[in-house]
């Protein structure tokens, strides 16, 4: 289990939303995970994992002392950044990142998710 | 799991009020902006009670005295005909995004008439509810009856707008099993324009249809709104939404202010919908919350949605999910090979999670 755990290039989603909550959701959706942390975690309790993520949410609170420290100092950096958030679901608009669709070669990139696109996905060959 | 949930901050406000409301459990929030200049809650999260109350019987709601704390003990989702003033600090979307959680499960068919504005860039417009977030909720069996009518439009900042929502009331829901996303087969969309010259809608049109030019089904309607149907004040928006093979929807939308040109508004909104489709799966960002909470409360089932990335609110309802429901998704990061094309996202999430068997005991087996 810990072979198939290390071989996954995105940290586990699973354990990062389920898990002990010590990352803000922004955190979790940009992937600015530190590795640190998340290995040290995967090492300490690897077995109880699984019979962790079916229990209810007492699971964040008990968790493994030596965190203890650097959970409470997340938070606080947390609770500033979110501040401002607003309740809603539609995520905010970065006009610069929209920029790209200006290139062809990205427009032609999701030719195949139409209809109109070819059958033949380049790339499997 | 314990009767009361407790939470803090203002944070996620609606989701929580409205999944205590369906579990049936206390919820206790504390510090409410407590360290704010201006503390306690905001007027449209009362005016959110507010129409909580209305389309529920027996819920308390106990407001601190600085407003920073509530108590919120929920009643019986009632529904029947409701009529309610949304204000001008947040869009209907707002208000009506809760109501559509609710509304199946009511002991009456809800029948919500809402005052206020109608599209802005901060809360789902209600084009997109109508086009996109209610055709999914066929899925789950909600489907007689379903209706969402758009007498009057209302633009940012005095609003004016009106909207009729009408919901069936289901028993239990059905699972689904949504992994195939197909391929895009039409666009559609909604460009409307109020107290502006009428040539804005169909400007719009025109350059969301020159970047969108994948498929030759498209149908983008340009609508001008006049007399007392027009609002309060002047606006323009564009609402687009792609639809595959399978029924999986993409959309964006985008809603212009002043001094800005409505070619630009359209160019945006198009390119905002590509991003929309390269994430991939077959729920889009803007509905994966409304669909994750249909499938926690389906029968004692298994339901499998591929999603594209999940965004920081998804992230939050599934945790707040858990809290209040105990359901855990199992989420499998999926790299399909075959579909690595250049540029575009290969790497979907497969969400799967039993459901609760929720049961609308107001509504009798006939």
């Amino acid at each position: 289990a810990e072979s198939v755990f290390h071989s996954k290039r995105r940290p586990n989603l699973m354990r990062l939303i389920y898990g002990d909550r010590k990352y803000t959701p922004e955190q979790i959706a940009q992937g600015d995970i530190e590795e640190q942390p998340l290995k040290l975690k995967g090492d300490d309790d690897e077995e109880d994992s699984d019979e962790g993520f079916g229990t209810g949410p007492g699971t964040g609170a008990e968790d493994s002392d030596e965190d203890g420290d650097f959970l409470t100092l997340k938070k606080e950096e947390s609770d500033t950044a979110i501040a401002q958030l607003i309740d809603s679901c539609k995520s905010t608009i970065e006009f610069t990142d929209l920029e790209m669709w200006d290139n062809d070669e990205a427009k032609e990139s999701i030719r195949d998710r139409f209809i109109t696109g070819s059958l033949d996905v380049p790339g499997s060959a | 799991m314990s009767k009361i949930v407790k939470f803090e901050g203002h944070n996620y406000f609606r989701q929580r009020l409205v999944l205590a409301t369906l579990s049936g459990k206390i919820l206790k929030i504390e510090k409410i902006r407590s360290n704010d200049a201006n503390p306690g809650l905001r007027d449209y999260e009362a005016n959110f009670l507010r129409l909580l109350e209305k389309v529920t019987n027996g819920a308390t709601i106990e407001i601190s005295y600085t407003g920073t704390s509530i108590v919120y003990k929920p009643g019986v989702i009632i529904g029947g005909k409701v009529s309610h003033d949304c204000g001008t600090s947040r869009a209907i979307g707002y208000f009506l995004e809760p109501l559509i959680a609710l509304g199946p499960f009511s002991k009456t068919p809800m029948n919500v008439t809402l005052n206020g504005i109608t599209n802005d860039n901060v809360d789902i417009s209600v084009d997109t509810i109508r086009t996109v977030l209610l055709p999914q909720l066929k899925k789950f069996g909600i489907e007689e009856g379903l209706e969402l009518d758009i007498p009057s439009r209302g633009a940012p900042p005095n609003g004016g707008g009106r909207i009729h929502f009408r919901c069936p009331i289901v028993r239990t829901l059905k699972p689904i099993q949504f992994t195939d996303e197909g391929r895009i087969k039409r666009i559609r969309g909604v460009a409307y324009c109020t107290r502006v010259a009428p040539q804005f809608s169909n400007r719009m049109v025109d350059s969301a249809r020159g970047v969108l030019d994948y498929v030759n089904d498209i149908n983008i309607a340009a609508v001008h709104y006049q007399g007392d149907k027009s609002g309060l004040s002047p606006g323009f928006a564009i609402s687009l939404l792609a639809k595959t093979t399978t029924s999986a929807f993409y959309s964006a939308e985008l809603a212009g202010g002043p001094g800005q040109a409505p070619e630009d508004i359209g160019l945006q909104a198009a390119r905002m919908l590509l991003s929309e489709i390269r994430k991939g799966g077959c729920v889009d960002s803007i509905s994966q919350t409304l669909i994750l909470l249909m499938m926690v409360l389906g029968p004692n089932d298994v339901s499998k949605v591929r999603v594209g990335e999940l965004t920081p609110f998804t992230i939050q309802y599934l945790r707040d999910l858990q809290d209040f429901f105990g359901s855990t998704f199992k989420i499998t990061q999926e790299t399909d090979k075959d579909k690595s094309v250049l540029g575009a996202a290969p790497d979907t999430l497969v969400m799967t999670c039993v459901g609760i068997g929720y049961v609308n005991t107001n509504k009798k087996t006939t």
